[in-house]
């Protein structure tokens, strides 16, 4: 399935707990009592990346069936992108869109507002997650941008290989204070049976 | 007391209205709220269920399974009925439980159209129940008590279709549904060649009921094209399904041979233009496999110009170099020897 998960806008400090600004999901395809928890997950997996991706870095970080892709653009403004889709969603649209994010929300939304989330208003971001399930949309956008170069892009196979040495997502998870205890509890079970693809 | 249970669950599988159904991780124990109030899972009443969705723990479940089991044995057709149910909902390859309703539905005891009703719940309910090929065919046999058979005739219209004179007349809004059940359950179990077999089934009924001597103006018509054009987007969003491709690349097969009535002017239509469709699909995303062959269909079905679309289809493809375009290639070349 070629299918968008998960859009975030985040302010990632260089160390420390980023802040996430803007978000939308697109979980339509879970089903009703799982829908809260892979919600929860989608954030808990979008700052974990956006925090552990150094500053002007591109990251592609899959784990299980979904793969994050990560731009952390940096500067003054210490923005960072992610994006969360399937294994089949092509790499090139996704970080497209995510510089158009970027540059789309800090045009829309003035600086002064990030240091108060509840207040930011990007319903943009909704229509975005739906246009660009088919990633062939993007191809307007990717002839505006310079081109990309794909061989600068890190390429994690799974989460455990960008957390620092000593972490383990594991932990994380227990120590998490976003995710609720029935989130945790179906990551544990899902974990234990080895039924990857559901939560995370 | 566990026995009750049981029958509390077939109850809310069989006749309360639901939305959907699924199988939650854990015990009961973690679903529980303070203070006990009804409606909310408790002790006593072991289950989601909210809005119409429900949602079976899994301990809870398999703790009901063992009990289920005995009561299949028993005489009574309404203990057997319910725990058949539970059965198949903790694990839907269970043929026997199966069996025990097929044989409930002959006895008058299960009417065949609460069964379909149960089966489209089960389907989706789970991965394992989403694949499994016996509850497929245990929905065709359903079809085929519920309905007569379209106007018999033999001859397979075309390779890869057996259409017989067995195939069940299935109303329009019926099979609206069917298409909406197999799209459910192959978002639930990606690339699900099951429910892709069950799609070929049902449109061999649509087919049949085309076939058979009714009016020009069947309901089948239109819903036949609104279908085929729903499956040629299926692909653009499911790039390695290789099963939908198939049955793509059947129906085209099919509509090439038909002489259906009306077939000129609503479905022949809608056969022109693939190869355009699968070329633009590979430039897409052409490290998937199932789009190069695809491909290769769309070039067999035009056996009239299959060497020009072929060499259309290499140049265009140059810039794509990789192991999927090098086999496309030698196919092309040894197909024109």
């Amino acid at each position: 399935m070629v299918k968008i998960f998960s859009i975030s806008v985040l302010q990632a400090p260089p160390s420390g707990a980023s802040v996430l600004l803007a978000t939308a999901n697109d979980l339509s395809s879970f089903s009703f009592y799982q829908k809260g928890s892979v919600g929860e997950f989608m954030t808990f997996f979008s700052k974990t990346v956006a925090e552990r991706t150094p500053q002007g870095q591109r990251q592609s970080v899959q784990e299980n069936n979904y793969t994050a892709h990560v731009y952390n653009r940096g500067g003054s403004e210490q923005l960072a992108a992610v994006i969360i889709t399937d294994q089949e969603y092509p790499v090139r649209p996704a970080f497209s869109l995510l510089a158009k994010v970027m540059d789309e929300f800090t045009t829309k939304v003035p600086q002064a507002q990030w240091a108060n989330p509840g207040t930011i208003q990007f319903p943009e971001m909704a229509g975005y997650i739906s246009k660009y399930q088919d990633p062939r949309q993007a191809d307007t956008i990717m002839r505006v941008q310079a081109e990309l170069d794909e061989t600068k892009i890190v390429l994690h196979k799974t989460i455990e290989s960008v957390l620092q040495r000593g972490e383990r997502l594991d932990t994380l998870v227990d120590r998490s204070n976003h995710l609720s205890a029935q989130s945790k509890m179906f990551y544990k079970t899902a974990k234990k049976q080895n039924s990857c693809c559901v939560i995370m | 007391m566990a026995n009750a249970l049981v029958h509390t669950l077939a109850g809310l599988l069989m006749e309360n209205p639901l939305l959907s159904l699924e199988i939650v991780p854990g015990n009961i124990g973690a679903y529980l709220v303070e203070p006990p109030s009804p409606g909310q899972p408790s002790k006593e009443f072991p289950f989601l269920y909210t809005d119409g969705h429900l949602g079976v723990p899994k301990k809870t479940l398999h703790h009901l399974y063992p009990l289920a089991l005995e009561l299949l044995n028993t005489e009574s057709r309404k203990d057997q009925l319910d725990a058949s149910c539970v059965i198949l909902l903790a694990n839907p390859a269970h043929q026997t439980a199966m069996n025990t309703r097929k044989r409930l539905i002959q006895s008058a005891t299960l009417s065949a159209h609460a069964e379909l009703n149960f089966s489209a719940r089960l389907l989706p309910s789970s991965r394992p129940a989403s694949k499994e090929s016996i509850l497929w065919a245990h929905r065709r046999w359903i079809f085929s008590v519920l309905y007569p058979p379209a106007m018999p005739y033999f001859e397979a219209p075309s390779p890869g279709w057996v259409c017989s004179s067995e195939d069940p007349e299935i109303p329009p809004d019926v099979i609206e549904k069917e298409f909406e059940l197999i799209s459910r359950c192959c978002e639930m179990y990606p690339r699900n060649y099951h429910a892709w077999s069950h799609y070929h089934f049902v449109v061999q009924c649509i087919h049949a009921s085309l076939r058979s001597s009714h009016p020009a103006d069947s309901p089948h018509l239109p819903l036949f094209a609104v279908e085929f054009l729903k499956l040629r987007r299926w692909i653009e969003s499911h790039v390695s399904d290789h099963s939908a491709v198939h049955q793509f690349c059947s129906i085209i097969s099919l509509l090439q041979s038909s002489d259906l009535p009306r077939y000129q002017s609503v479905l022949a239509p809608l056969v022109d233009g693939q190869f355009e469709h699968a070329l633009g699909l590979v430039a897409s995303f052409p490290s998937h496999e199932s789009l190069w062959m695809y491909l290769r269909a769309m070039i067999t079905l035009s056996p009239v110009n299959a060497t020009t679309l072929a060499g259309k289809a290499i140049s265009s493809t140059a810039a794509l170099d990789g192991p999927f375009r090098q086999k496309f290639v030698s196919w092309v070349k040894f197909t024109e020897k």
